[in-house]
């Protein structure tokens, strides 16, 4: 075990230099940051970074522990259905990033687009469940950081769960995205390199027949050299349908997509969810499946990876595992609270409170949301653990809860016949009914509704898929029955950026004074 | 960019994800799960080092690419100056 000290140098050395670094990147730009560049990283960002920021949004504290946790537990189907089933729904993304580059070329935020294309009632239910995935998924993040700040260091997680915030908060609110993206390519290379020295120092120390024998060697219903293995294609269909909803209804991804250069927007998601694929499959294959052929002493499965890591390389195995894992939980970090200050200043602030307010204005504004909600996912992360609630837990109930609004936001973005009370209902009963057949699964499966019960792999299944069922039947039937057909090129012009509407407010503004 | 082209990148992009989408989730663990199929030694073998060769590729490729791009970029502008 790393010493307490080494857990709070890791966290000071890498957010002052991320701090630094932005400092310095701010100082050299020849123009003043507007709130439109804060926001929209000034919506000319290439595929290469635009496709490194997609993979460090999507690489989790969980794609590190909870990935290897799948390997050691399910053998060689975990790594490839981690990889699998949480890569699709970047790779199917792209088609939704490129269709909002052609219909809100200068929208903001992806709730910016619904409140154009739907009523009201559809903007605010989307909000809610916009803000309930970002503030879910940070407070997971950060929390899964602060559990493995704990157990690598002993540090106290309720220090670390407010520390780590702090870290990417400043630089996030001095630079904006584009201080975003250049960490998070800073960032996921760090990952990349980390990754590859754990797969080299593995195949050299134990070679691949060490791990294969000791996995034969493993009682034959753990299935643990076979794709046909039940508890893995479970675990693989609850990811799947689970992790639509953590990208779709989460603003970060609809934000890369709008910061990307036309040309980069659906290329990014492509290149990046190919890439992507890489990480958990490694990480799994090399630490979590190796530490299970290895007959590794673990007591808790997600703690293999970090187990692994200090089995092969010793203290620097657990001082890289803990870099790695904080770049992770950096990343994500700042593209929820950009994701999130976007959301609050254009669809609250922006639209219902001052919707005339200057650049510099909507600049100060956002800055003070950055830094508010930063310091408050702290909070948020330590309620979630004082509920007693595990990670594993919260990342397969997600879907249950955010992924109603999958389908009706998809269609209303593709299709013209998206009516608004098939996605608004689609959406909500999608969620009530999902919860609902949750519960009763759990209960009627295992006699009592708790924790253990409603994190079973069986009832966390069904309710998912009744959430994508129910959602999908009425928001799609409603668009059938009805012959209601929206004209996706009349609302195009509609989306004005920042700077624009100044200049249309302003003189407007400035003549009422006169 | 005009919209003809955003709409040939959505149909390219729309094939790539469906295929790609199609590969991963139903053709390849669909055979290996209908057959049952247990990984022998050799296959165990390429499947590490195909984990192990996607990993350095995809990284390679992530590190790399965003220097083009701003190199190609920064040409690009020194040149219509």
């Amino acid at each position: 075990m790393l010493s307490t000290t080494t857990g709070y140098l890791i966290l000071l050395i890498l957010g002052s230099f991320f701090t630094i670094l932005t400092i310095v990147m701010q100082r050299r730009r020849k123009t003043a940051m507007t709130a439109e560049q804060f926001s929209t990283a000034g919506r000319n960002v290439g595929v290469g970074l635009a496709s490194a920021s997609i993979i460090a949004a999507w690489t989790w504290a969980a794609t590190l522990m909870m990935s290897s946790s799948t390997g050691f537990q399910y053998g060689i189907s975990g790594p490839y259905w981690y990889a699998a089933g949480a890569c699709i729904q970047v790779l199917l993304f792209a088609i939704v990033a490129i269709h909002l580059k052609r219909k809100a070329p200068k929208a903001h935020t992806f709730l910016e687009f619904i409140g154009k294309r739907f009523d009201k009632k559809n903007h605010k239910l989307m909000m809610v469940f916009a803000l309930m995935t970002n503030i879910i998924v940070t407070s997971m993040v950060i929390l899964g950081g602060a559990i493995a700040l704990n157990s690598l260091t002993g540090m106290n997680i309720y220090v670390a769960a407010f520390l780590i915030p702090l870290t990417f908060t400043i630089y996030t609110m001095i630079g904006g995205l584009k201080a975003s993206f250049i960490a998070d390519y800073l960032n996921t290379t760090m990952i990349f390199v980390i990754l590859t020295i754990f797969a080299t120092a593995v195949y050299m120390k134990f070679g691949v027949t060490t791990v294969y024998e000791g996995l034969r060697s493993l009682p034959e219903s753990q299935q643990m050299l076979t794709m046909a293995s039940i508890p893995g294609l479970l675990f693989g269909m609850i990811n799947i349908i689970g992790n639509f909803g953590t990208v779709f209804v989460d603003q970060s991804y609809w934000q890369r997509a709008i910061a990307s250069k036309d040309s980069a927007a659906s290329k990014a998601y492509i290149y990046g969810g190919i890439a992507w694929f890489s990480i958990p499959f490694a990480i799994a294959t090399f630490l979590g499946v190796t530490a299970a052929g290895l007959g590794l002493n673990v007591g808790d499965p997600d703690a293999s990876a970090p187990l692994m890591a200090a089995h092969v390389l010793g203290t620097t195995g657990s001082i890289l595992f803990l870099v790695m894992l904080f770049m992770a939980v950096m990343s994500t970090g700042a593209a929820e609270l950009t994701a999130i200050t976007n959301i609050i200043v254009t669809d609250i602030y922006r639209k219902s409170i001052n919707p005339l307010a200057s650049s510099a204005k909507t600049l100060k504004v956002s800055r003070l949301v950055t830094l508010s909600f930063g310091l408050a996912m702290g909070v948020f992360s330590v309620l979630l653990f004082s509920v007693g609630i595990g990670l594993g837990f919260v990342y397969m109930a997600m879907g249950i809860f955010v992924s109603g609004a999958v389908i009706p936001l998809t269609i209303g973005l593709l299709w013209k016949r998206a009516t608004n009370n098939g996605c608004f209902y689609g959406a909500l009963f999608g969620m009530i009914f999902g919860v609902t057949v949750w519960n009763v699964s759990a209960y009627m499966m295992y006699g009592q509704i708790n924790i253990e019960s409603l994190g079973q792999l069986h009832s966390m299944l069904f309710g998912n898929i009744t959430v994508f069922l129910v959602s999908g039947i009425i928001s799609i039937g409603h668009a059938l029955l009805s012959s209601e057909e929206f004209d996706f090129e009349a609302m195009k012009d509609s989306f004005k950026s920042f700077d624009e509407e100044e200049e249309e407010y302003i003189p407007v503004a400035e003549k009422e004074v006169v | 960019m005009d919209d003809k082209q955003l709409i040939k990148d959505a149909k390219l992009c729309t094939r790539w994800a469906l295929g790609l989408t199609f590969v991963f989730i139903f053709a390849f663990p669909g055979i290996m799960f209908l057959t049952g199929y247990n990984y022998t030694l050799q296959f165990f073998q390429g499947w590490t080092y195909l984990a192990f060769a996607w990993l350095v590729i995809a990284g390679v490729y992530t590190i790399i690419r965003p220097w083009v791009e701003y190199f190609i970029e920064k040409k690009q502008s020194s040149d219509r100056v």
